[in-house]
């Protein structure tokens, strides 16, 4: 009898056509062996347990890198400042236009 | 944004590290690139829009890493797709088996085309979960039955054919 495809000898087992067949029965052996040596090999891998206190460290030390730029708070600064000196070189001249005007209305 | 993340480390720390240790074949190397994909998760988290799965996306994100660990030579994983490194990894691996009454996964492995490999290895990390292995290496699942079917049946028939070759059992 011919040996059957590889998929239905598996799917058969040791009981079927490899019980009759020498051939058939070492190479459902070594299928057996090949998946118990990659099981042993690695079922249950893991991340290293320093794993997730490693990736906080390198976190930690990025952030002082990602502190937002105090640039947009210098730009407000100098802009306060040149509306303050406008107002200061521009009300001396509005002054008495709004003394004449006041007086006039009083 | 912290807490997020923690939540991330703690349920994907595992899964990268198995991603990149079949890719990489290097656990060293593997460590290091696990930390890097968490940072790069970590630097990414806030622009990340929910268009694909948060899974999808750090497996992407691993994949990349790997490639680059890989370009980047320090790597000691043989790639099978050139003739050289499989020669070399053939004359090893001769060396190792007919002794051994038990194959060693490591020597198994050398025999398979990259591709294979990484599903070989991943498959038994992730618990014989073809959907799982599917996603993380961005693969569809019938591509990854496909190929751990063909890979154990490969070393099924190769070690098999050694043993009889051998006289031994």
């Amino acid at each position: 009898m011919a040996c059957p495809e590889f998929e239905d000898l598996v799917r058969e087992g040791a009981g079927g056509h490899a019980a009759r067949c020498e051939e058939c029965r070492a190479l459902l052996e070594a299928l057996a062996d090949v998946d118990a040596a990659f099981e042993a090999a690695f079922a249950g891998v893991s991340a290293p347990p320093g794993m997730a206190a490693a990736v906080r460290a390198r976190v930690a030390r990025e952030l002082p890198l990602r502190r937002p730029s105090p640039l947009p708070e210098i730009l407000d600064l100098i802009g306060w400042a040149a509306v303050l000196a406008l107002a200061a070189v521009l009300l001396p001249r509005f002054l008495p236009l709004i003394d004449a005007a006041l007086t006039g209305r009083g | 944004m912290a807490e997020e993340f923690e939540r991330i480390v703690r349920e994907f720390q595992d899964k990268i590290f198995r991603l990149a240790y079949a890719m990489l074949s290097d656990r060293a190397a593997a460590e290091e690139t696990t930390q890097d994909v968490l940072l790069r998760v970590w630097k990414g988290l806030p622009g990340f829009r929910a268009e694909s799965s948060l899974s999808t996306w750090i497996y992407s994100i691993t994949r990349n890493a790997c490639l680059t660990a890989r370009g980047r030579g320090g790597i000691h994983a043989v790639s099978l797709d050139d003739p050289a490194p499989l020669r070399e990894a053939e004359r090893r691996v001769a060396a190792a088996w007919p002794s051994a009454p038990s194959p060693d996964a490591g020597a198994l492995l050398d025999r398979l085309p990259a591709k294979y490999r990484h599903v070989v290895a991943l498959f038994y990390m992730q618990e014989k979960s073809y959907g799982e292995v599917a996603n993380m290496l961005g693969l569809p699942v019938g591509t990854v039955k496909t190929y751990l079917f063909r890979a154990r049946k490969s070393l099924a028939e190769e070690l098999a054919r050694e043993r009889v070759r051998k006289g031994g059992t």
